[in-house]
């Protein structure tokens, strides 16, 4: 009889991540779910604007949204932390994230900070009379184009930092050679057709 | 220069369509064998795959449906561009090297016959097969047919040509499309992918230059205009609120992760190295190319909000009136060809990935081998799913205008749900079972297929692929953790041990 292999010290950690990604997915699903329980305002979604028939209209953003936020910040906070798991998913090797863990938990963090600082500043944009516009947009709509859009930036970079380091090392592309030398060319043979 | 603008316009797109051609046929002389065809005998450099991985994310829906959306709904879809930086981030961690290696080792050449051995399963890899044919199915028709409904209106503003009909026109577009792909293959589609993609990027930068000058204060004089008649049109949200606008995040985020005409192409590139450049030149390029997006929908509703122009009889006519009205006529030019770029772009990768389908995937899954001469029957493949998706294109069109839509928004979720799960998460956890992943895609094409079909509205305006994504992901990772760890062939463990 044919025994299943036996999980090392590496699979483990990586099973964790995998349940931290099913937990991430169950909570967008009960927060979603939570949301629609809320009585919605009539506004909630926009409607027709009053001119413009081409155009929509989202209404009072102080009441049409109210709790509604919390749950937003929520989902928004969720996708994050799921991205966050995937990086790091995709980074781990065996042995776990090596020197990529703390730079990678440090922009987690910042990443929410500046999720949570959009969101703060709606809270107080919404009920304001009079915004203010810095860098031509109000400040909650400039945070979200000049601070969130590019922040994946800080990922980029730490993958380029980290590739030749850790990603993929000179061991590791003499491994792929290795690999290559001993698999593919019985594989390659069997499917080359003109 | 005013008078002459249809002229200048029609000289752009036919420079451009000719350029396409001439690709063509030089891609047919290097495409000699079926790996050729389908992953350019994996030498694509740095520059090629970036621009090519970007360009063939935007579709046409970024230089019409967007700025339509942008228009009508303030910054609510914007959140679907915003999240693509994320989604390109992680599927480079995620994939470029068991991807790349996995390809090298097993002569991978197409999605599926790289999950079937992931999986050691052919029906993991037919279903997988059929997920990608229907999606692609989809998205090609409403590719054809935004590209003959630009090409006829292009036309239609020549005087000596006078409006052509539409059938001729889904012809003529298609005609050069299947051409220069049953040429060249997947290099022919590439390099056209890097002349269409350095024209997004400068048509888009160009635009935004337009678009800030159109206004005495710039942007600030745009965004005053939109607060005064809506702030929450200007506001991160936009007008269909916050759930909308995050349910937009977390699907584009992740579906932009499992895009095949993305993923295939990280196992086209010539060394697993080349990654790390890769990446940021694929963010920047996509990045600088959605402006258009943003800016082109805000300035046209403040535009018509300040009086500076009409109201538009529709609001997917917002990039078109944008162009005509406020640009160069040079400049409107190289935007239209940009956005027929866009298409072909788009439409030319998934001709490519549904031949390969055809010709490679389904045979394995149901006979265990491949065709005997696999480079003809790809070229065979690609003219029958090109004249099939323009035909269905018309079909729908004429007799039922919700097929196509239908097959397009299934297209585009059922990507993110079928293959996020299976290859994103499913490339780097062995502990991920073949069942797990045949339930998964299931599901997946199940339940978007029941969203469209009964045609089901969530609250707050959530994505209707959200659900489909919940489920397929909870599905994978809950049965795959249930499961028995499963075998996996060495050579494919070794390469996710990478």
């Amino acid at each position: 009889m044919e025994h299943p292999p036996e999980a090392n010290g590496d699979e483990r950690a990586a099973d964790r991540i995998a349940v931290a990604l099913l937990a991430v997915v169950l909570g967008v699903a009960a927060i979603l779910f939570a949301a629609t329980l809320l009585p919605a305002h009539p506004a909630a979604t926009g409607g027709p604007h009053p001119t413009y028939e081409t155009m929509a209209h989202g209404g009072p953003g102080e009441t049409r949204t109210g709790v509604l936020l919390l749950a937003g910040w929520a989902y928004g906070a969720a996708s994050l932390l799921f991205f966050a798991l995937c990086f790091a998913f995709g980074l781990r090797k065996p042995g776990g994230l090596g020197p990529v863990r703390t730079p990678l938990i440090a922009g987690v963090v910042l990443h929410q900070l500046v999720w949570l600082a959009l969101v703060l500043a709606y809270a107080s944009y919404a009920g304001d009379p009079a915004p203010r516009i810095v860098l031509g947009f109000p400040i909650p709509t400039a945070v979200m184009l000049y601070g969130l859009w590019p922040f994946p930036v800080y990922f980029v970079l730490l993958y380029l930092y980290f590739f030749d380091r850790f990603v993929f090392t000179a061991d590791d592309q003499r491994r792929v050679d290795e690999l290559v030398a001993r698999f593919a060319p019985v594989e390659a043979q069997r499917d080359e057709t003109p | 220069m005013e008078d002459a603008r249809p002229l200048i316009v029609l000289a752009c797109v036919a420079a451009y369509l000719a350029v396409c051609l001439g690709v063509g046929i030089w891609a047919l002389r290097r495409t000699k064998t079926s790996r050729d065809f389908f992953v350019a005998g994996r030498s694509l450099g740095v520059w090629v795959t970036a621009i090519a991985i970007f360009s063939s994310t935007l579709s046409g829906f970024a230089f019409v449906g967007g700025p339509g959306l942008t228009y009508r709904q303030g910054m609510s879809s914007v959140w679907m561009i915003l999240s693509s930086a994320t989604g390109y981030a992680a599927a480079f961690a995620l994939l470029a090297k068991p991807l790349r290696v996995i390809a090298e080792l097993r002569d991978t050449l197409s999605l599926p016959d790289a999950v079937g051995a992931r999986y050691r399963s052919p029906t993991s890899q037919l279903l997988m097969g059929v997920a990608i044919l229907l999606g692609v199915m989809g998205y090609l028709g409403t590719q054809i047919l935004a590209m003959a409904i630009v090409l006829q209106g292009i036309l239609g503003e020549v005087a000596f040509i006078g409006e052509p009909h539409l059938v001729t026109c889904v012809i003529a577009s298609s005609a050069v499309l299947v051409f220069y792909c049953v040429t060249g293959g997947v290099i022919a589609s590439v390099y056209t992918d890097v002349f269409q993609g350095a024209m997004m990027v400068g048509a888009a930068f160009l635009i935004v230059l337009t678009a800030q000058a159109a206004f005495d204060d710039g942007f600030t004089g745009m965004s005053m205009t939109l607060l005064a008649d809506d702030p929450e049109a200007i506001g991160p949200w936009g007008t269909l609120g916050v759930l909308a606008s995050m349910s937009f995040f977390f699907l584009f985020a992740v579906g932009n992760a499992g895009q095949p005409q993305v993923i295939t192409k990280l196992m086209m590139f010539r060394r697993i190295a080349d990654a790390k450049r890769i990446l940021p030149l694929t963010v920047a390029g996509y990045t600088v190319a959605a402006l258009l997006w943003l800016i082109v929908g805000l300035a046209m509703r403040a535009l018509v909000l300040d009086g500076s122009h009409g109201e538009l009889p529709s609001a997917d006519v917002a990039s078109a009136t944008f162009l005509q009205a406020f640009a160069h006529p040079l400049l409107a030019g190289v935007v239209f060809a940009g956005l027929l770029a866009a298409i072909m772009s788009t439409a030319d990768a998934f001709l490519n990935i549904g031949a390969a389908v055809v010709v490679r995937d389904v045979p394995r899954a149901l006979l265990g081998r491949t065709l005997q001469n696999e480079l003809f029957a790809a070229r065979v493949a690609t003219v029958a799913i090109g004249i099939l998706a323009a035909a269905f294109a018309l079909y729908s069109h004429y007799y039922n205008a919700r097929l196509i839509a239908l097959l397009g928004v299934f297209g585009a979720a059922t990507f993110a749900a079928a293959i996020v799960p299976v290859v994103v998460i499913g490339f780097n956890w062995k502990r991920a079972t073949a069942r797990a992943a045949n339930v998964a895609m299931a599901a997946s094409i199940a339940i978007n297929l029941g969203v469209e079909l009964l045609d089901l509205r969530l609250p707050y305006a959530i994505h209707g692929g959200v659900p489909a994504l919940l489920v397929s992901l909870a599905l994978f990772l809950g049965i795959s953790l249930a499961s028995r760890r499963p075998e996996i062939d060495p050579d494919i463990e070794a390469a996710m041990d990478l």
